[in-house]
């Protein structure tokens, strides 16, 4: 009577003992996370909303922000001349793009914070009228607009390769379709290749701007007051390193979590427009 | 004249000859089917027409307006990206892979053109719309996004696609490499519907059987030349070159 055998699915033993061994850990882990006092849970509190500690990350968020309103536009520049018919364009965005990946970050926020060693004096000079304005440099590039500088020409380059994929995506025929019909090249961009693009584009600039948030922490080591740099000018005080060092990183873990929220909202509504009307 | 001209047109790729002092006119509401072997040049010949593909020499008109460019004394300078995308309108493509746009609906790939283009009203359009779809059958299907339908289907929404914008004539580009017999052969059909409304039509195909179908002028290419240009009947009973001979026998 084979209609009222039972089904027994087989048992997947290798699965079985490694939710075994990771249900101990996470066990031992939280144990020894909530049981250890100097982790000092109170300390972590008391600061998590710290005045201090709330202006650095205002200068993390101004940061973030900067660099992908800045970086963003510029990529989209070095991506565009990178398709362009001239040679020397595409040869100086590639040569770009090739600097501001292969230099590192942090040498890159040195290399401009100490740019005055370089270029002493930046003047403003038209041909037939000699020099009209002159400065400083030490005074346009402070500690901000030198990381605010570093982070946008270090964004641009990824951007770029971002937004190049993304056009690259979409086929040819696609605009030898739509310029058969009649669009001009701005209306092939327009309305047949950026939207297509951008599904490609998207997740990818989601985790771009993600990883810019990160990346502005490297500022602290020319003193500027972001987030984690607040942190620490309050441990220097207080010696309490690991606990601020948990609350950059729970501030850290908020901004990300808003971005990657944001992004699946704006995903979630380019797939719906997917369906047919 | 009016109707499609084409004379002394030449096109080189890296020093190599693709098209060879290529002359055809097909005359307003005529058909003119180009058949030839693979590699001949048919592609790169319709490309030009709408000049996707530039020409090194020659000039096409249309209706008697040059396309492409604009003649001053002995120079032919050309147009503006604008001014190209203005002539493009009046020129109908049918891809052979189609080309439909993936992130639009059946609808909306044919309504976008007459729409962001011709600056036409919404409703309007939409109703235009909705008379082609039915013609070829694909009315139900709007708002269908185009991977969601067969190869055939997809090649009707091109045509209707090219065919709202009332274009002065009609490229298609191996309609059937991707239909099966039957299909083949109600794609003739479509095809002689749109003849018989007087369009001005050229059609690349290499497949006899339809090229027969479709009556009109058959030109015959190879190696980027056209080697014979006939009636359909004439071309196919009593072919003159004996590489047409060749190509009418093997297919
Ligand atoms: N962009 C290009 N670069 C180099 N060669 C090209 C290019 N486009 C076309 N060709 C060459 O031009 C010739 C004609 O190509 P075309 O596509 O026009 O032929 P066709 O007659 O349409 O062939 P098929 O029946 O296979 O579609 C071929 O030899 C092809 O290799
Ligand atoms: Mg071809």
């Amino acid at each position: 009577m084979s209609h009222n055998l039972v089904i027994v699915p087989k048992t997947k033993i290798a699965e079985r003992l490694a939710t075994i061994v990771v249900a101990a850990c996470v066990a031992a882990l939280l144990y020894s996370i909530f049981k250890n006092p100097r982790f000092e849970w109170q300390i972590v509190f008391a600061n998590f909303t710290a005045p201090a500690l709330l202006k650095g990350l205002l200068v993390t968020l101004e940061l973030t922000f900067f660099a992908v309103f800045f970086g963003f536009p510029l990529g989209t520049v070095l991506a565009a001349m990178r398709q362009a018919d001239s040679r020397l364009l595409q040869s100086v965005s590639w040569f770009y793009v090739w600097v501001f990946r292969s230099v590192p970050m942090l040498v890159q926020l040195f290399f401009w914070f100490n740019i005055a060693a370089l270029y002493p004096r930046l003047a403003l000079t038209l041909p037939g009228l000699g020099e009209l304005y002159s400065f400083p440099t030490n005074h346009v590039l402070t500690g901000f607009s030198a990381a605010v500088l570093a982070l946008v020409l270090h964004d641009a380059a990824y951007t770029s390769e971002i937004i190049r994929t993304g056009l690259r995506s979409v086929p040819t025929g696609q605009r030898d379709a739509a310029r058969a019909l009649g669009f001009t090249n701005s209306g092939v961009m327009y309305n047949i290749v950026f939207p297509q693009a951008f599904r490609v584009i998207l997740p990818a600039a989601g985790n771009q701007i993600i990883s810019t948030l990160k990346a502005t922490s490297v500022v602290s080591v020319i003193a500027l007051q972001d987030v984690l740099y607040s942190a620490q000018e309050i441990y220097e005080r207080t010696y309490d390193v690991i606990p601020l060092l948990i609350v950059a990183s729970l501030w850290y873990l908020v901004v990300t979590s808003l971005l990657s929220m944001g992004q699946y909202w704006v995903e979630g509504r380019l797939s719906r427009k997917d369906q047919p009307l | 004249m009016s109707g499609l001209e084409i004379s002394g047109f030449s096109r080189k790729i890296s020093g190599k000859t693709i098209l060879d002092n290529i002359n055809l006119i097909v005359p307003s509401g005529q058909t003119c089917v180009l058949l030839g072997p693979s590699g001949s040049g048919k592609s790169t010949l319709l490309r030009c027409i709408n000049h996707l593909d530039r020409i090194d020499s020659g000039i096409i008109r249309l209706n008697g307006e040059i396309i492409g460019y604009r003649q001053t004394g002995d120079k032919l300078y050309e147009l503006s990206g604008g001014e190209i995308a203005r002539q493009r309108t009046r020129i109908g493509m049918v891809f052979q892979q189609y080309n439909l746009f993936p992130h639009l609906s059946v609808l909306e790939n044919i309504i976008i053109a007459p729409l962001k283009i011709l600056k036409k009203k919404r409703g309007d359009v939409i109703d235009q719309a909705l008379v082609l779809l039915k013609t070829v059958g694909l009315e139900s299907h709007a708002h269908a996004l185009p991977s969601s339908l067969s190869g055939g289907q997809q090649q009707r929404v091109a045509i209707v696609r090219a065919l709202i914008m009332q274009p002065e004539v009609m490229l298609f580009d191996e309609p059937t490499a991707a239909l099966d017999p039957e299909l083949v052969q109600s794609m003739a059909r479509l095809l002689k519907q749109l003849s018989e409304q007087a369009m001005t039509m050229v059609i690349v195909t290499h497949e006899l059987s339809f090229a027969r179908a479709l009556q009109g002028n058959v030109a015959f290419m190879e190696n980027g030349r056209i080697i014979e240009h006939g009636p359909s009947h004439d071309l196919f009973t009593h072919p003159q070159h004996v590489r047409t001979a060749d190509f009418l026998r093997q297919s």
